[in-house]
């Protein structure tokens, strides 16, 4: 899936392969912490614990060292928005600095910086490619592309 | 005479020192960053400490209480693991609200919004709502503590004293000191609260009268065999509402949001965030069992629905010497203290910054005075609202979180959308708005939210969903228009 496929997606799509297997396993937590199947179970630990929340608290840390490892790789990309043009404001000149000499690969900058920004749209975001890999797609994805 | 006088003297230690952290965390800078945001030089341990104590209030110490009183074991499934949930939430909005608040200067979180999609009246609606939100959440922190002190005191500290008292310390290490004296005091609190309230669920069990963990339970199981099972409780539809609602909604209350903008560095979020659900589990079992086995302590008639919320300070009463009930309740007290001051803080920093500067000019030397007015007025709402309180706190809670959890889809569209757009993000907020003020004025009119259209779940799911789809859509519509018309 190339970068502008992932941009058509909504937004609360996950934007790597890496986060879908993430989203996966929370998925799955989340799935396990509603046990429907055992709904009325009243079995008890020592008289007083329903054996219920005793597997809601194993559940719970399950996540819980599922965040730890997840917090280390996550590392998301600061979206780079241009200024809104206004009447007020004229249009300012694309930042140099935001296509830097280190991407080889960049796209033309007519296809970076989209050609709607006359029509008030406000998220006219330029990020090079190789920022998008590294930060949101991550390298492995190319990989695996 | 003298029972008051203990009361007075544990309560006045405690409020001494809360405000001697408070004049200590005070910084000699006088500038809005460092008032507001604490310098963004917070570490991961006081950051986890403060999210953690600002976020457990007096909702988790007397209302889970309560609602467990009333329905059982079923509450800790309610709260426990949409609350671990949040961990997950701040790391997700936690990182990069961080890194655009230290990058662009945001101190509020209309103000990233409004930054952000460069829309001003995005900003204003967002701030609006959490305004409008938060003053009844804020509402129930002086009615907890007002509770507590008149159940604790027998009447002699009148519900309203006991409420204007405290909010009166509040107020004034929150002048003093600003964001960095209430994380500091957050720490100090919420270490209080949670090692008392640990002593005090074990105290309960081995007092004589109750003979043990096992011997409760079994009385609990020949008496009241409901309060084990969720099954005619709580539906699993119910639970699973709320366990999407709590990540949902926690990151948008305005006192958690600014928190995310004071850390020191990337890490200190992420510790942060695996911490939270480490905490959550255990911690959140101790006001859950108060409020189950309160089912076995026999009381002189059956407690109301809003008399449940203070089955905490009546099994004190019961089963505590005076002296320990009060050191149970200064911890009742920081949980909402730690809860309430961020609050207002966090309310007034969002009037200060992005209300008042769109109706008049602010000179940037002049917001940390006029903060610390706001804060005095919106303490002052806050106690107005908690006079004569309408509803159970978990009632009140209710309404106000998914009031909130409306605006999480925004919030998420412009952290990490592109093609967000400001009046779509507006069309959202406001239909959720509409929807939730729907349900308020089905439950006042007595005609509730029909079946159909809540399939079972608690009102905030057909919210959130729909206010997801409503943003995604008029996107799509607004690109498509746009599109049209540049072509």
């Amino acid at each position: 899936m190339n970068n502008k496929t992932w941009e058509l997606l909504p937004f609360w799509f996950p934007q790597s392969k890496n986060n879908i297997i993430w989203t996966l396993i929370f998925l799955v937590l989340f799935t396990l912490s509603i046990d429907f199947w055992n709904w009325d179970s009243n079995s008890r630990i020592s008289e007083w614990l329903p054996f219920w929340v005793l597997y809601l608290v194993v559940i719970q840390f399950a996540l819980a060292f599922s965040i730890w490892k997840f917090s280390k790789l996550f590392d998301p990309v600061i979206i780079e928005r241009k200024e809104k043009v206004t009447e007020e404001e004229p249009e300012k000149e694309p930042k140099e600095e935001s296509i830097t000499e280190e991407e080889p690969e960049k796209e033309p900058e007519e296809e970076l910086i989209s050609d709607d920004s006359n029509n008030n749209r406000i998220t006219n975001i330029y990020i090079s490619d190789s920022v998008i890999n590294r930060s949101i797609i991550g390298d492995k994805d190319d990989k695996d592309e | 005479m003298s029972e008051l006088i203990t009361i007075a003297i544990i309560l006045a230690l405690y409020l001494c020192i809360s405000i001697a952290i408070g004049f200590y965390g005070r910084s000699n800078e006088d500038t809005a960053e460092d008032y507001f945001v604490a310098s963004r030089k917070i570490n991961p341990w006081v950051l986890f400490c403060t999210l953690a104590a600002t976020n457990f209030s007096a909702f988790f110490f007397l209302g889970f209480a309560g609602a467990s009183y009333r329905a059982g074991w079923g509450f800790y499934g309610i709260m426990a693991m949409g609350t671990s949930l949040v961990g997950l939430s701040i790391l997700l909005l936690g990182i990069p609200i961080y890194r655009l608040g230290k990058e662009k200067g945001y101190m509020t979180p209309p103000a990233l919004i409004a930054g952000e999609t460069k829309s001003k009246y995005l900003g204003w609606i967002y701030g609006a709502v959490l305004v409008i939100f938060t003053l009844p959440y804020l509402a129930t922190q002086p009615m907890g503590a007002g509770i507590l002190l008149e159940t604790l005191s027998g009447g002699e500290i009148p519900y309203f004293t006991g409420a204007f008292l405290l909010t009166c310390v509040m107020i004034t290490y929150l002048i003093m000191g600003g964001m960095k004296s209430s994380a500091m005091t957050d720490v100090f609190q919420g270490i209080l609260m949670f090692a008392i309230l640990m002593v005090f669920v074990v105290g309960f069990f081995i007092h004589e009268d109750i003979g043990g963990f096992s011997e409760a339970g079994q009385s609990l199981w020949d008496n009241k065999p409901e309060k084990f099972v969720r099954e005619g409780n709580f539906t699993w539809q119910i639970i699973f509402s709320y366990t999407i609602l709590w990540p949902i909604t926690v990151p948008m209350f305005p006192q958690l949001f600014s928190r995310f903008y004071i850390a020191e560095d990337d890490k200190a979020i992420r510790t942060a965030a695996w911490l939270y659900p480490t905490v959550v589990p255990v911690l959140f079992l101790f006001p859950v069992i108060i409020g189950v086995y309160g089912n076995i302590v026999e009381f002189d008639h059956n407690l109301t629905k809003t008399e449940s919320d203070n089955i905490l300070p009546l099994v004190l009463t019961e089963y505590a010497p005076l002296w320990a009930g009060a050191i149970v309740c200064v911890g009742a007290i920081a949980a909402f203290m730690s809860t309430a001051d961020s609050q207002i803080l966090a309310m007034s920093s969002i009037i200060t910054k992005d209300g008042l500067p769109a109706i008049t000019e602010i000179k940037e030397k002049h917001e940390k005075q006029i903060g610390r007015i706001l804060i005095i007025i919106l303490a002052i709402i806050g106690l107005v609202l908690a006079y004569d309180p309408p509803d159970t706190i978990f009632s009140i809670v209710s309404q106000a979180f998914t009031g909130l959890a409306v605006l999480f889809p925004t919030t998420v569209a412009v952290l990490y959308w592109k093609r967000v757009r400001a009046n779509s993000c507006i069309i959202s907020i406001l239909t959720g708005e509409i929807i939730v003020a729907w349900s308020y004025w089905s439950a006042k009119t007595g005609n509730p939210i029909p079946e159909w259209f809540t399939q079972g779940f608690h009102i905030s799911t057909p919210v959130i969903l729909i206010t997801i789809l409503v943003l995604w859509i008029s996107t799509e519509i607004e690109e498509r228009l746009s599109d049209n018309t540049s072509s």
